[in-house]
């Protein structure tokens, strides 16, 4: 490396193409550079609220709601987020039981007096709820897979394949859901 | 992680030679500037003496240590004598004067038939096992300039090698001497009260004085160094006495010494503790001498073994060394990255500088410590980032200017690829704080390559740039990236400046100055909306981060 390259660094573009040609085709694609996508399907056959969990490098998992999940799918108006008071209250306090997976971490109310029950979806602990969903009404439905996430919950279980082992990977969440996205 | 550390055990190689030839074992290091006069010599002692024995009592004490033969150097510790060359002389010398004591009348004019010797001085000279061994030395005192003494201590430092021109000395003796010595002034007086003399002890003389100015006047001739009590480099070594290594325990058996060992569990392990030095010494103080009597073997009885003493440990203190460093590869740490005992990057910066200089100093190990750090996909470029290096133990402290360049040189061809090093100089203790302070506090310039899912163009990239010379303030919430390990919260940080250059399409290239502490890579893609506003917020539309560069810790670094 020459020392006007030290200074001011070239950056070879031809590197990045594909990763531009698959950006280019999905913006959202980068999320793939941070985490691992896992969704959580619906146990009742009739309702389809599915959820999407990411899990980063360090285990922790962000969980929100998949593209099939009515709330994204019906045009209905979301009118109340409401993130259970105690967790919220536990939240970075030690000694905490992990939540189960069926533990309900929030329950959304639409204008049409709808509720949707929001469950942990991994034995873990929650560590930050989105706030930022109380503040702005339409983030949840505007962009559900990104600033619209619900919750980062921490995994008791360090080992993936034992923490999400209830969960499906995108290929098979797109094959059960008939999506071809 | 474990680091290869060469000469981490060598203390423990070095083999126990006991000197096996008897001649040897009494040999003693002569000093070039040491008075065998004996008239002035015994001069010299007198005034000792009669400063400290107001009468004759010092011939009492003379008489009385050469009965239970006591050696000649101990004897002038009882009395008092604090000029420690006078130890240095020969034992003949040394038993002359004290003959010449016992005798002394108060006028000394009187003739030459007066030159009658102790019964024990004779065998107090033998130079074979005969000899009795001092019971308040264990021979230590004795032997603190003899070739016996000294052997552990010069086969350890030339072992190491060690490049050093100064020493500091810490000894420790046995435990049996601090009982032995404090028998020895209750017989004293006894035997003074006997014959109704008063005596007063006090000035005797500590036996580790005289024995570290001896034992340490023998490094200096036979190693050539300088005896300096503030040097950095330190021999230390402890002596040990087998047979009366439990002598102190009699203090239980003595209420007044209110002496009481504790049981301690550590890791599960029961240690006695409660028996230091120092409470030995305090509970001696309390007990009157006839309870130390009737407990006690006073005087202490002879021993038929000598001292002992356990490999001693010669270590130079920590150096510094400081520079900075470019990392010009996005595959190396800047430590190294182990979890779970797998190497997640094959090298590591401080491995790259740290291996070299391990070799060049030869020391034990080394710490490493940069001003903030950067992720292993990160390359650190520009004027690079400050650092140093803490050196543990160097057997070659002494390092000039121009070796540290060719090190320099050394570290640059062996890792051209990876790491490259700058101003690589020694610094002080008292330099560390710069470096912490650079972390915390100082600016940090950055290049990006950033993607943005809009083509770019000129309009974005002059809406970048009013940002150039405008500061302004984001909101970072705890990366998630981080969030397993830092609490969460929400911290404010500058943005001082920010211009961008235009690639090809969707690429453009961003500088960013920054406060200490700023997460970059959250600022561009926005972390899930956690990081407010982040790049993405700015131009409306999708970010994220290729490639990461820092130019610039803006620190003064090395100091000089």
């Amino acid at each position: 490396m020459n020392s006007e390259s030290i200074i001011n660094p070239k950056y070879d573009l031809s590197q990045y193409e594909k990763i531009s040609e698959k950006y280019e085709k999905d913006p959202l694609a980068y999320l793939e550079q941070y985490y691992t996508k896992y969704f959580l399907i619906d146990s009742n056959e009739n309702t389809s609220e599915d959820f999407y969990i990411y899990q980063a490098p360090n285990k922790l998992c962000v969980i929100g709601l998949a593209p099939t999940h009515p709330l994204l799918q019906q045009s209905q108006k979301v009118k109340s987020i409401k993130f259970d008071e105690k967790i919220s209250q536990s939240i970075n306090k030690k000694k905490q039981n992990p939540l189960s997976v069926k533990s309900e971490i929030c329950v959304i109310t639409t204008e049409e007096g709808r509720n949707y029950s929001i469950k942990a979806g991994i034995v873990g602990w929650v560590i930050n709820f989105n706030m930022r969903l109380d503040k702005d009404d339409d983030l949840l439905q505007k962009k559900p897979f990104t600033n619209g996430y619900l919750a980062i919950i921490k995994p008791k279980q360090d080992v993936p394949s034992k923490a999400l082992n209830h969960c499906i990977d995108e290929e098979k969440y797109k094959e059960i859901r008939k999506l071809n996205i | 992680m474990s680091k290869k550390r060469f000469w981490e055990n060598d203390h423990e190689l070095i083999p126990q030679i006991r000197v096996s030839n008897e001649s040897d074992r009494w040999k003693r290091v002569r000093y070039d500037d040491v008075n065998e006069d004996i008239e002035v010599l015994y001069s010299n002692v007198m005034q000792y003496v009669m400063e400290n024995y107001i009468n004759l009592t010092y011939r009492t004490i003379v008489d009385t240590l050469l009965d239970i033969k006591c050696c000649a150097r101990c004897i002038f510790r009882f009395l008092g004598v604090r000029d420690y060359k006078c130890y240095a002389t020969s034992e003949e010398v040394l038993l002359k004067i004290l003959n010449r004591i016992r005798l002394n009348e108060e006028n000394i004019t009187t003739s030459s038939t007066l030159q009658e010797e102790h019964p024990s001085t004779n065998i107090l000279l033998s130079k074979t096992q005969e000899k009795p061994i001092c019971t308040t030395c264990f021979d230590l005192l004795y032997q603190a300039d003899t070739i016996e003494c000294l052997w552990p201590i010069i086969e350890n430092f030339n072992s190491h090698n060690f490049q050093v021109k100064t020493f500091n000395l810490s000894v420790s003796l046995p435990s049996g001497t601090i009982i032995n010595n404090h028998s020895i002034k209750v017989y004293i007086r006894q035997t003074c009260r006997e014959r109704n003399l008063s005596v007063d002890l006090s000035n005797t003389i500590d036996l580790k004085d005289p024995f570290k100015h001896l034992l340490g006047w023998s490094i200096e001739k036979k190693l050539g160094l300088k005896y300096y009590y503030q040097s950095p480099f330190n021999i230390s070594i402890e002596y040990y006495h087998k047979n009366s290594q439990q002598n102190h325990l009699i203090l239980t058996h003595i209420p007044s010494a209110e002496f009481q060992l504790k049981k301690v569990r550590i890791k599960g392990k029961a240690i006695w503790t409660g028996d230091s030095r120092q409470n030995i010494i305090a509970a001696l103080e309390k007990v009157p001498d006839s309870d130390f009597i009737s407990i006690a073997k006073c005087p202490p009885l002879e021993d038929k073994e000598r001292w002992e003493n356990y490999p001693p440990i010669l270590e130079h203190s920590a150096i510094y060394v400081g520079g900075r460093y470019i990392k010009l590869s996005r595959e190396i740490s800047q430590s190294p990255w182990i979890i779970n005992g797998e190497r997640l990057a094959e090298t590591s910066i401080a491995e790259c500088i740290g291996e070299i200089l391990r070799e060049k100093f030869k020391c034990d190990d080394y710490n490493f410590v940069a001003a903030g750090r950067e992720d292993v996909n990160v390359r650190m470029l520009g004027n690079g980032r400050p650092f140093y290096f803490e050196i543990m133990n160097p057997r070659n402290p002494f390092f000039f200017q121009q070796e540290l360049d060719n090190t320099q040189k050394e570290i640059n061809k062996t890792h051209k690829n990876l790491v490259q090093i700058s101003h690589l100089t020694m610094i002080t203790e008292q330099d560390l704080v710069i470096i912490k302070e650079g972390e915390e506090t100082k600016r940090k310039t950055y290049s990006a390559l950033v993607w943005i899912s809009k083509i770019v163009t000129s309009e974005i990239i002059d809406k970048i740039n009013q940002y150039q010379d405008k500061e302004f303030i984001i909101e970072q919430q705890t990366p998630i990236r981080v969030l397993q390990r830092r609490t969460q919260m929400v911290r404010p940080k500058i943005i001082y400046s920010m211009k961008a250059k235009a690639l090809e399409n969707h690429f453009l290239t961003l500088q960013l100055q920054t406060e200490a502490g700023t997460y970059i890579k959250e600022f561009i893609h926005g972390d899930l909306g956690r990081t407010k506003p982040n790049l993405g917020d700015l131009l409306d539309c999708y970010a994220d981060i290729m490639a990461l560069d820092v130019l610039e810790v803006d620190l003064k670094w090395p100091p000089n």
